[in-house]
């Protein structure tokens, strides 16, 4: 039966289908693109994509967002804070001479500001509360890992857990691993970022060059866990990071109830780069820099009058 | 039944010279090992040539090379031998798991169980035997109920023209009856007076009645010390002298107990596995070794225990061994994570010339209740989390090494240096948080200096603060720091209990003397440019203002805040 083959024709063409399931092709056309573009939107990384999808229920509430705490500094990240799924870099501030002295505070201040953003991170999830797992499986793990290198024990000694305490800080939750070497500080990192059981990783590092950078940046993306490397003050700035901080020592005030004691120890932060959650290019140069005042008992930073 | 074999390696330094030190084993002649004396160099050991000659132990140097010129010496190392006598111990493991060094030129192991893997007792001797000639040493071994009667019959036991000799079960004691009482391994005192009373060999001693013998001991213990017109022996040491030699004499036969501390706790649990063909190949050694741990696991659940530390020994063909230590944080039966606690370690041994034997076993292990495996592989529990964390801690102390994977514990101590405590994170409890009563009271540093760094302080800067103030310029760390703002001071005196048995004063001369019995003065001070040090005066001499400008080095440096 010859006229049998044309008719049957059409029902097994996949190129004729829509012609033939279209009684309104214009709907199905908008409809098929969007559910497209939102399986799209799944796939990609939240963050390059400036739909509702990816941001969009991650800065339902501010509160929640990782953030320094100050609406000013806040105001500059933007609705959804740092990135928790990203590698961060904070460095000190160049010093003047190539003293030692200058240059242990400046590694103190930068790994004394990571140790704030830590715990900046866990009030943020205590906001969150335990349902909310933000993009994992599981509840986040409340354990940091501290990496110090050989080198921090010379130049600034050891962490003062009662010191840390007194600033809001807990170390019963810090885990401290000790390196010889760059190479054992960059394994232990990429380890806990991989195996996910810790809430955050912070290591002390020399420089970053780009093929770590990449691997930690990858590692703390995949399985959602924040990794901060504080480096040196000259070193070359790191790629691959979501934002970087330098940070250096600011003149305190006086303490309030006397004149002539120091007040709560300042820094300046100054903000030279952040990758903008909405995809826009990285931000380059003096962003902007403000003289930060850690608040021990609200556990945020508030900036200095 | 338990079985022992007892290993005498009479020529022992000499051997362990010759092994370690091919060139000297190249060199025929006499040769003796020397150790400096009363009398001068004295003769400790001989080896085979020098015996021929006629040189013994005992006499010294000088007489020997008078009689033999050509008496080549080396010093004698004991250490050294010890220290070679413990890894040969330790190679014995392959036949047995308790084991240790018997004096210092024997190896005592418990064999109980293990022959059938040889081929029998005396297929076992024969591979020890070998094995032991073949590494170049003269050694004669015993295989007995007891690790006392296998040390008698190793050492006079054994035929000459024959290395090694067994004794049956149940027949020790017709096997040690022939034996002289030195055997029983007695102080050379006592088998003096044994032999003085006419019991030259074990056999007299079983046929005495028991309370006699103590009674005829004690009057002919008198007797003999008379006949050599030397000091009476005490009755209590008579006494106690009898009871040693029963003592002995029944642990020997197996009468009593005679338990010896092995030279490794006896593991929980060990598998083992022989290859027919060394391994030379890392691969292959792995995927063996992953066979092993997961038998080990398997065998672990049917004693519902968990493994917090399991030990790999790989044994060399050449006879050397190597050994890997992993431990975790929480006992654990998962081949696949020890896999990678030791996998990564297996990369940096050396093979050899291939290894032939493997052990792995469970140093320690604990109670582990069986968990419920979810449908989706991962529990996203709080459980969950734990088990993952303590993963990590294995492996980062497995790589970074035990002490220095760490968290902080409070200790009760207001010196600030011993305030907290390192507590090696693989021994797996989670530290107290820290007293809340103690934050608000007074501002600490964050980070601590160790130990304090003295800073400079210049005469002149010292006369402008008020009395008893920090100064005004300091320098630290070849930088000079002038101080714009300053609290303080805040006294904090040693602990009373660690001062005790220190000079009143102490050595305040030497840096560690001060910083421990000095009481301190701190400041918290604020130098131009913003940085915060927490610096601290130390008091030679308590309430003595007078000595506060005395010297450079009493300020410290003692944190950063930050």
């Amino acid at each position: 039966m010859p006229s049998a083959v044309p008719a049957s024709v059409p029902d097994v063409s996949p190129l004729s289908l829509p012609v033939v399931a279209g009684t309104g092709p214009e709907p199905s056309r908008a409809a098929v693109l969007s559910s497209l573009r939102a399986s799209i939107a799944r796939l990609e990384k939240p963050r390059l994509v400036p739909s509702t999808v990816g941001t969009g229920e991650r800065a339902a509430d501010v509160s929640q967002a990782w953030t320094l705490g100050d609406p000013c500094v806040d105001a500059l990240l933007g609705p959804s804070g740092l990135d928790f799924a990203a590698l961060h870099e904070i460095r000190p501030v160049q010093a003047d001479g190539r003293e030692a002295a200058a240059a242990a505070v400046g590694r103190a201040g930068a790994l004394a500001f990571a140790l704030r953003l830590a715990a900046r991170r866990r009030v943020a999830m205590a906001h969150a509360g335990p349902a909310a797992s933000q993009g994992r499986r599981g509840p986040v793990p409340a354990a940091i890992l501290v990496c110090l290198s050989a080198r921090e024990h010379l130049e600034i000694g050891r962490i003062h857990a009662s010191g840390l305490a007194a600033l809001g800080l807990d170390t019963s939750c810090l885990l401290i691993a000790e390196t010889a070497r760059q190479s054992e500080t960059l394994w232990a990192m990429e380890e806990a970022l991989n195996s996910a059981a810790v809430g955050l990783v912070v290591g002390c590092l020399e420089d970053l060059p780009l093929t770590p950078a990449r691997r930690l940046a990858l590692a703390a993306e995949q399985h959602a866990v924040p990794c901060l490397a504080v480096t040196a003050a000259r070193a070359p700035a790191a790629g691959a990071t979501a934002s970087r901080w330098r940070i250096g020592p600011a003149p305190a005030a006086a303490h309030p109830l006397d004149a002539h004691a120091p007040g709560m120890a300042r820094c300046e932060a100054r903000l030279e780069r952040l990758r903008r959650p909405a995809g826009r290019a990285a931000g380059c140069g003096d962003l902007t820099s403000f003289v930060l005042e850690w608040c021990d008992e609200a556990l945020r930073f508030r900036l200095a009058a | 039944m338990k079985r022992c074999v007892s290993v005498w390696l009479p020529d022992w330094p000499i051997d362990r010279l010759c092994r370690h030190e091919p060139a000297v084993a190249s060199k025929t002649g006499p040769l003796a090992l020397v150790e400096s004396g009363r009398r001068g160099l004295t003769i400790t050991a001989v080896n085979a040539s020098a015996a021929r000659e006629g040189v013994r132990p005992g006499r010294t140097l000088a007489d020997a090379r008078a009689a033999l010129p050509g008496l080549r010496s080396r010093p004698a190392e004991p250490a050294r031998d010890a220290e070679a006598l413990a890894a040969l111990a330790t190679w014995c493991g392959r036949y047995g798991m308790q084991r240790n060094v018997d004096g210092v030129d024997g190896i005592w192991i418990d064999v109980t169980g293990v022959p059938h893997l040889f081929g029998g007792e005396a297929g076992l001797m024969r591979d020890l035997l070998d094995r032991l000639s073949r590494f170049g040493l003269t050694a004669r071994a015993a295989i007995a109920d007891t690790p006392g009667a296998a040390y008698a019959l190793a050492r006079f036991g054994v035929p000459p023209g024959r290395q090694w000799v067994m004794s049956e079960p149940g027949e020790t004691r017709a096997a040690l009856a022939r034996l002289p009482v030195e055997a029983l391994h007695l102080d050379r005192q006592t088998v003096l007076t044994l032999k003085r009373l006419g019991l030259r060999g074990i056999g007299d001693l079983y046929t005495l009645p028991r309370v006699s013998l103590e009674r005829r001991f004690k009057s002919g213990a008198r007797t003999a010390a008379a006949r050599m017109r030397g000091p009476p022996v005490p009755k209590a040491e008579a006494a106690t002298v009898t009871a040693t030699v029963l003592a002995r004499l029944d642990a020997v036969l197996g009468v009593v107990p005679d338990p010896r501390p092995p030279l490794v706790a006896p593991p929980v649990l060990l598998v083992r596995r022989l290859w027919a063909e060394p391994l030379l190949s890392s691969e292959a050694l792995e995927a063996e070794i992953a066979a092993l741990c997961a038998e080990l696991c398997h065998r672990l659940v049917g004693l519902s225990q968990g493994a917090r530390r399991i030990r790999l020994s790989l044994y060399r063909s050449d006879g050397t061994r190597a050994e890997v230590v992993a431990g975790t944080s929480a006992p654990c039966r998962d081949s696949h994570h020890w896999m990678r606690l030791v996998g990564g370690r297996l990369a940096a041994i050396d093979a050899g010339f291939g290894i032939d034997t493997a052990t792995l076993e469970a140093a320690v292990a604990e109670t582990m209740e069986g968990a419920q495996e979810t449908l989706a592989g991962t529990a996203a529990s709080a459980t969950g989390c734990d088990a993952g964390l303590a993963r990590l801690v294995d492996r980062l102390a497995g790589h970074l090494g035990h002490a220095r994977v760490f968290r902080l514990e409070t200790c009760d101590s207001h010196v600030p240096e011993r305030e907290s405590r390192r507590v090696p994170a693989l021994e797996g409890h989670s530290p107290k948080p820290h007293a809340g009563s103690r934050r608000a009271q007074v501002a600490a540093p964050s980070f601590l200096l160790d130990p304090p760094e003295p800073v400079t302080v210049s005469a002149a800067s010292e006369a402008i603060p008020a009395v008893g103030g920090p100064p005004a310029v300091f320098g630290w760390r070849r930088v000079t720091h002038r101080v714009v703002r300053s609290e303080g001071p805040r006294r904090i005196a040693p602990e009373w209990w660690r001062l005790i048995g220190r000079p009143p004063a102490g050595d305040t001369r030497r840096l560690a003397d001060l910083l421990a019995s000095a009481p301190r003065d701190y400041y918290r001070v604020e130098v131009t440019g913003g940085g915060q040090y927490w610096m601290f005066h130390a008091h030679p001499c308590p309430d003595s203002r007078a000595n506060a400008g005395s010297g450079s080095a009493v300020w410290f440096l003692h944190g950063i805040f930050a």
